[in-house]
């Protein structure tokens, strides 16, 4: 299968033009390095700026609270010196070089101007102001006083001036001091203080760039080493391991690499052992295609057709046609739970169980039950098989099966054109691992010219359909079978192949599909429904059988007990048996009564018990439809045909087909048993509704050997 | 001669209760044993079916058996079947029902069977 894919995959590349590799736009390397770098400078700039700006503030406000004392002291010393000169008659001596020397020690001083308790100047460092009046100028405005002594500091645009009292050590106010500063040289003095910041800012710019260019080139440096790596692991050395003394995310994504690596290296191998076991897988194919039948077994008037349809992988279908020592036909067919390698195990012990035992001349139940012990002792545990095992006797036309839980056969009746279920059950081989009784019924089945028997596994019965939700079904292989048995064994097993393959449509087959069928050559006795037999028999029955005339009435059957103990042969047989007997034709008069719609009083049943094997042609015993033979007693093995007739609205019975009792839904049901009570109490059972005598139901009792076959074979597993 | 089909109730034991049947279990009296065990079932109890006076079973007969262990599983309750008359016993076997019912020779076996 992996092969298939891979040649697939190939196939489509192969297929698929040659395209250039899609142009994908080549994105620049952002480097690392670079974006920490830039990061830094932005960050250095967005801090230093920040704190540089909120500084200046505080430093405005200290230098202006301080020049301002400074201003307020200047102002109140020159008072205080001033106070002594005023005194004196030409104060201009004292404050004129005072004031002077005030100015030239403090240039950013704007003036500094000594007036009189009148406003008159007597202290300048322009002489020529000497004498006049004081004029403050324009748009001061009072900043704050201090003092009991007046002092004030007032300011406008450009001027900062502090003003003192000059006082008389008596307490007389002699003139005032004004001291005035230019606002400027404040601002003069803050650039000077911003300037330095600036260059602080730029050394610590320049020393972070540094910093974080040398550092990210550090942190870095092993990338160039993971990368290395990361490539070789690419190329296909899954041996690589990379060793980082990294203890960042960096080392934390070497680790992650190296498991990968081991990772890689793991899944390599187990696909490896995948694609092993497939190769292993195909073998076991290729043995278990050697164990599959022939195609086509010609043994007498039969042709026995046999296919299988592997499932993609190794399904645990088995079928086998195989010659007996007494010139019977063994026919098998199994399917073993679990498929792959030990399915096909499985498969070959059981082909060569089967050959070993061939030759033993063992019944088809005892096969199975020989079969299931050995199984059992070499199943693994919680697999089993579901067999169908018959044994075809070509010149008697009869095929003895019995059942390990596997599907019913398909019987094919030509005279009817219909097909119904066997009956099949068991238990499936190996399913059980405690002693217990098992039970394997062995059947009978009686192949006419044209009639066959088809057994398949549930690949075929329960193949999807195309969207995976409906199964094929029983259904449809029935009225496909009946549609193609007129063409004979191989149209049957092709109208099934067809059939079951456009059912699943492209979807390959899921399970093996397998299919066995034997098909009586030649046509059916009489070509139409066997009314003519039927009618003879009635005929047949008139004349010697042992009759009763039912009322058509439920409460009336009851009157069927005495009628069988008055019976002769009947009333010979075992308890069990004549009860199963009593039952079964009970039902068969329910079902007139009830689905007859016969009319009351005016319309009954007959029953007849017609003791032999009637006429020729009915049954291929083929005794004379002479006088009854006196049975022997010693023999006591009652035989021969209940008739029923009844002249009722027919109804049809056709699509009857044995109910399955594993399957508990039944059980609701609660009712449509009685056809099985019939069907298997009988031998066989034909309705041949609507003939010029009325409604006939044939019912054969009591073949030779198929009653001893009924018989439970039990032994301890 | 159409012998009166009749459902008696004997004293059970702990949970399970007992019925004993008469006569002939058919399409006409089937309705009548399920009808009876119903009562049963209403109180939470496992169920055994005497069945050696059954003289008939017809397949509505077996139909109503198996409604009924199905009824009872169900409600997680079982149903023992005890002393088959032969003509149940007949019918049982024919349709290879003794493989899948529970199945005892008497009621006492079948009573205890249910008290483990």
């Amino acid at each position: 299968m992996t092969a298939e894919r891979a040649a697939r995959r190939s196939a489509g590349t192969a297929a698929a033009p040659a395209r250039p590799l899609p142009a994908r736009a080549v994105r620049p390397v952002m480097s690392l390095r670079w974006i920490v770098s830039l990061a830094m400078v932005a960050l250095t700039v967005v801090v230093g700026g920040g704190v540089g700006a909120i500084a200046e503030r505080r430093a405005r406000a200290e230098l202006t609270a301080e020049i301002e004392t400074r201003l307020r002291l200047e102002a109140r010393n020159l008072a205080l010196t001033s106070a002594s000169a005023l005194l004196t008659d030409y104060p201009e001596l004292t404050l004129v070089p005072l004031v002077r020397q005030m100015q030239s020690r403090q240039p950013e001083l704007a003036w500094v101007v000594v007036v009189d308790r009148n406003g008159v100047i007597h202290g300048h460092s322009d002489v020529r102001r000497l004498g006049t009046l004081y004029v403050p100028p324009a748009g001061l405005e009072l900043r704050s006083t201090a003092g009991a002594a007046q002092e004030t500091l007032q300011a406008n645009a450009g001027i900062l001036m502090a003003s003192a009292p000059i006082l008389h050590p008596g307490g007389q106010v002699l003139g005032e001091a004004h001291v005035a500063l230019r606002r400027a040289s404040i601002e003069r003095r803050l650039a000077g203080a911003r300037r330095q910041q600036f260059v602080a800012l730029a050394v610590f710019l320049m020393a972070g760039v540094g910093a974080a260019f040398l550092l990210s080139a550090r942190l870095l440096r092993p990338l160039g080493a993971l990368r290395a790596g990361i490539e070789r692991i690419g190329a296909g050395d899954l041996d690589t391991r990379l060793a980082l003394d990294d203890r960042t995310e960096i080392g934390r994504l070497a680790e992650a690499v190296n498991a990968m690596a081991s990772d890689l290296k793991r899944a390599q191998a187990q696909r490896a052992e995948r694609e092993r076991l497939a190769h292993e897988m195909e073998l076991a194919q290729r043995i278990q295609r050697s164990l599959v039948a022939p195609g086509r077994t010609v043994a007498g008037p039969f042709v026995i057709e046999s296919a299988q349809r592997p499932a993609t992988e190794v399904g645990g279908d088995y079928v086998d046609v195989f010659e007996l020592p007494d010139g019977g036909i063994g026919l098998a067919i199994a399917d073993v739970s679990g498929k792959g390698l030990a399915g096909c195990l499985v498969t070959s012990m059981l082909s060569a169980l089967l050959r070993a035992f061939r030759t033993t001349h063992l019944s088809p139940a005892a096969m199975l039950a020989t079969l299931d012990e050995r199984m059992r002792e070499l199943l693994p545990r919680g697999s089993f098989v579901t067999m169908f095992y018959g044994i075809l006797e070509p010149g008697a036309g009869r095929l003895r099966y019995a059942s390990a839980g596997h599907n019913p056969p398909l019987v094919y009746r030509a005279r009817q054109r219909t097909a119904t279920w066997a009956p099949a059950g068991g238990l499936p081989l190996g399913a059980s691992r405690a002693k217990v009784t098992r039970v394997v019924r062995e059947e009978l089945v009686e192949l006419e010219p044209g009639d066959a028997l088809i057994q398949f596994t549930d690949g075929i019965s329960e193949a999807l359909d195309r969207a995976g939700r409906e199964q094929f079904g029983l259904e449809r292989m029935a009225q496909r079978v009946c549609a193609a048995a007129p063409e004979g064994a191989a149209a049957i097993r092709q109208a099934l192949d067809d059939a079951v393959t456009a059912w699943r449509g492209e979807r390959p087959p899921f399970d093996d599909e397998t299919v066995l069928v034997v098909c009586r050559e030649g046509t059916a006795a009489g070509g139409g429904v066997g009314d003519d037999e039927a009618l003879s028999l009635l005929d047949e029955a008139t004349r010697r059988g042992r009759r009763l005339r039912l009322p058509a009435s439920l409460a009336a059957l009851v009157r069927i007990d005495d009628w069988l103990a008055d019976c002769p042969v009947l009333r010979d047989l075992g308890g069990l048996e004549r009860e199963c007997l009593r039952a079964a034709l009970r039902e068969a008069c329910a079902n007139v009564v009830e689905h007859g719609q016969l009319r009351d009083g005016e319309d009954g049943l007959e029953l007849w018990w017609l003791e032999g094997d009637g006429p020729a042609g009915v049954t291929d015993a083929g005794t004379d439809a002479g006088p009854a033979v006196a049975p022997d007693p010693a023999a006591a093995v009652a035989r021969g045909h209940f008739l029923l007739r009844d002249q009722g609205v027919p109804f049809r019975p056709d699509d009857w087909r044995p109910t399955d009792f594993h399957d508990r839904r039944v059980w609701r049901r609660g009712r449509g048993f009685g056809l099985d009570l019939i069907h298997r109490a009988m031998e066989r059972v034909d309705y041949h509704p609507g003939t010029p005598a009325g409604n006939l139901t044939i019912m054969a009792f009591g073949r030779p050997g198929a009653r001893a076959g009924r018989e439970e074979i039990r032994h301890a597993g | 001669m159409q012998d009166e089909f009749k459902v008696t109730s004997a004293p059970g034991r702990g949970r399970t209760a007992l019925l004993r049947l008469h006569g002939s279990l058919d399409a006409r009296t089937a309705p009548l044993l399920l009808e009876k065990s119903a009562e049963v079932q209403a109180n939470g109890q496992n169920l055994v079916l005497n069945l050696a006076g059954v003289s008939f079973v017809g397949s509505s007969g077996i139909g109503a058996l198996l409604i009924l262990v199905e009824q009872f599983q169900e409600q997680s309750g079982k149903v023992r079947l005890a002393a088959l008359s032969p003509a149940a016993e007949a019918v049982v076997k024919l349709l290879s029902l003794d493989e899948l019912l529970a199945i005892d020779r008497t009621e006492d076996e079948a009573l205890e069977a249910l008290e483990r």
